[in-house]
């Protein structure tokens, strides 16, 4: 395993099952990382809760919660998940939502930093 | 299908997209597309070749709860197992896309070993399915085939043997198809089969019940007694074949056996309700029958005339009678025409009405013919050359024989044979042959004319007459029936039309011979209409061949 590997690891993602997903091929996994990370959703889905455009924001959500399951990156998944089941029971305005959409953003920050760390 | 199956991936998001496609296509062809509209579009364009799709719920466009539904309507779509990519705590979408028709579902994040698994379970289970279909129905209208078909009645017969249950076993054709095929083509024969399996699902739709297609237009239906009126269906059905784009009218018939004892074989049960549907085949009054003792009655009649007819034959059953006709103005015989009598050993007289269509019908008729013929050609020689003296005789031609190759040929032939010159012999051809094969009749009857033989229109008025046949067909004489003034209507009206048919006849310079004249009155009245020439009783009956030969001696004629 190599040290890109290894820190996401550290980092929550179960790196095993979640290459095997990807055929055991580190390369096409770290193509799908980088591409995941440019997802334009991560964008939309700040303006749609900013535009209080509930429906919107819930589906761009819940597409990225797929996204971020599928690469594993559990930590993320936490913070997307939230969103994702506040946005379903439209309990909570989206202003109040900002915040835990703030705290996703910061944890992706974290693995958008590892793309230089590692020249992926 | 050759090769790797083929999977179509539909998900907005590109990077599922590309896991998916990576975990596939070691095992797969994959294609991919990012919204329900465009994965419809490959799906209509190439649907036969896509053996299960893998389809995200939530995606713009248009999303998979409606995919799932426009595939679910289409027939050949509807048989694409779809594999529902969903997420892991949503059940409730889950079962939302079950109920819209999806097969199956996973859920994100993917496990490759558990999703290629459901996949090829899904995928085995429609080809297995598919298997079963292919052995059992109908590749061009979907329905059983007969063996299926015989099957599953078979299944329901047996399970209700103990029960008050009563069920019905019809066969529904459409009379004309073969012309419909013949004329419009059979890739025109084969949609209007189509739309004939569809309108019987139609009528059939409120009942529990069983459709085959046997074979061409041959369908066939098990029901329960009670749950269709015959007099509806037949109704409601014609009338929706009414709306299919054809120039014909497309005539269907229902033979229906109820099926008193479920101990006889199922084939046999469909035999009977074939049985009564070609019973009444030609009828066109009626658009349903029976099986009953009356068809079973009629076929055994059939049958004995067909198993009997060539020791007939060989046993000289058959024999030629004449009947004379005389010429109206000087009442002097002016010839005569030829009648088969089937004489039979234990039954005695059998009447032509009875043996004739069943000959027409099998195809003997062209051999019985050609006996009337050359026994014809027999007493036409004797007379000229034992007594030197003649009438021509006419004698029938049916429908059948103008197919006959060569026909132009035999009777050259046969008229060497036997010394006479053609003029004896009048050939007589029936209307409906014109309705049949309007060019090869004109081409057959130009060809006999051109070799000398006279050439007559039996029973004019009787069929489907049309004044064009008139003009085409190159005949020299005219029959006309007295029923065509005794049977119908208003009988004033019928003597015009007759007036008028004998009056446009001499302008065509075309002979006539009434026949059936059975008094006084009817010769005083065809003398004034200007005829020519009668048969019927009221000149002489049909009679054997020695008595006609004493009258023709005894006689003097109306020709040299």
């Amino acid at each position: 395993m190599d040290d890109f590997m290894k820190e996401l690891e550290q980092m929550g993602c179960n790196v095993q099952s979640t290459l095997s997903r990807f055929l055991d091929d580190r390369d096409f996994y770290v193509e799908c990382y980088t591409e995941m990370l440019t997802d334009e959703g991560f964008a939309r889905l700040g303006r749609e809760l900013q535009a209080e455009n509930m429906e919107e924001a819930f589906k761009t959500a819940h597409m990225l919660k797929g996204m971020i399951a599928n690469m594993g990156l559990e930590s993320m998944g936490t913070h997307i998940g939230k969103l994702v089941e506040a946005l379903r029971t439209q309990q909570r305005s989206c202003a109040e939502l900002m915040p835990g959409y703030e705290e996703l953003m910061a944890e992706k920050a974290k693995y958008d930093a590892l793309v230089g760390k590692y020249s992926l | 299908m050759e090769g790797k199956r083929q999977i179509l991936v539909v998900d907005d998001q590109a990077v599922n997209r590309k896991i998916l496609c990576k975990m596939l296509q070691e095992n797969y062809r994959v294609m991919s597309c990012s919204n329900g509209e465009e994965a419809l579009e490959l799906l209509k364009k190439s649907g036969d070749q896509i053996s299960a799709v893998l389809l995200d719920i939530m995606m713009p466009v248009m999303d998979g709860y409606e995919v799932l539904e426009i595939m679910h309507k289409d027939s050949s779509l509807s048989r694409i197992p779809v594999l529902v990519t969903s997420q892991s705590d949503e059940e409730e979408s889950e079962l939302k896309a079950l109920n819209f028709g999806a097969s199956d579902f996973v859920s994100k994040p993917y496990k490759k070993d558990v999703l290629k698994k459901r996949l090829l379970n899904l995928i085995e289970r429609r080809e297995a399915t598919e298997a079963v279909d292919v052995l059992e129905r109908d590749p061009l209208t979907n329905l059983y085939n007969k063996q299926a078909f015989c099957h599953k009645v078979h299944s329901v017969l047996h399970r209700n043997a103990n029960s008050d249950k009563r069920y019905l076993m019809a066969a529904f054709d459409v009379v004309n198809f073969k012309l419909i095929n013949d004329t419009y083509g059979t890739a025109e024969g084969d949609n209007l089969l189509k739309f004939v399996s569809d309108v019987l699902k139609r009528v059939l739709a409120d009942t529990k019940h069983y459709i085959a297609r046997v074979y061409a237009d041959q369908f066939l239906i098990f029901i329960q007694q009670g749950q269709i009126h015959v007099n509806e269906f037949m109704e409601k059905s014609s009338k929706l074949l009414l709306e299919y784009p054809l120039d014909m009218k497309v005539n269907v018939k229902l033979g229906i056996y109820e099926i008193t004892d479920p101990k006889v074989a199922v084939n046999a049960m469909c035999d009977r309700a074939v049985i009564a549907g070609n019973s009444i085949k030609d009828n066109f009054d009626r658009s349903y029958a029976y099986y009953d003792d009356s068809v079973i009655e009629k076929l055994l009649v059939e049958k004995q005339i067909t198993d009997e007819m060539e020791t007939a034959i060989a046993e000289s059953q058959f024999q030629v009678y004449l009947q004379p006709k005389f010429d109206i103005a000087t009442r002097k015989m002016a010839g005569a025409e030829a009648l088969v009598r089937w004489i039979h050993p234990e039954k005695g007289f059998m009447s032509p009405g009875d043996f004739i269509p069943v000959f027409e019908k099998n195809g003997f008729i062209t051999e019985l013919d050609m006996f009337v013929w050359e026994r014809t050609c027999a007493l036409l020689s004797e007379w000229l050359h034992k007594y030197g003296k003649c009438v021509p005789v006419s004698v029938n031609v049916s429908r059948k024989d103008i197919y006959k190759p060569h026909l132009t040929q035999y009777f050259k032939d046969l008229t060497a044979k036997y010394d006479i010159e053609p003029k004896y012999l009048h050939l007589e051809i029936t209307e409906s042959a014109y309705t049949e094969n309007s060019e090869q009749l004109i081409a057959v009857i130009s060809s006999l004319k051109d070799a000398g033989f006279e050439i007559e229109m039996d029973d004019f008025g009787s069929g489907y007459s049309s004044l064009n046949m008139l003009s085409e067909l190159p005949i020299d004489i005219l029959k006309l029936d007295m029923k065509f003034i005794n049977n119908r209507g208003d009988k004033e009206k019928n003597q015009g039309i007759m007036r008028a048919i004998i009056t446009m006849a001499k302008e065509m310079e075309l002979r006539i011979v009434a026949e059936g004249v059975e008094e006084e009155s009817q010769v005083n009245m065809l003398h004034g209409m200007g005829c020519d020439l009668a048969q019927g009783y009221f000149f002489a009956k049909p009679m054997p061949s020695d008595n006609f030969r004493e009258l023709l001696v005894t006689s003097e004629l109306a020709v040299d």
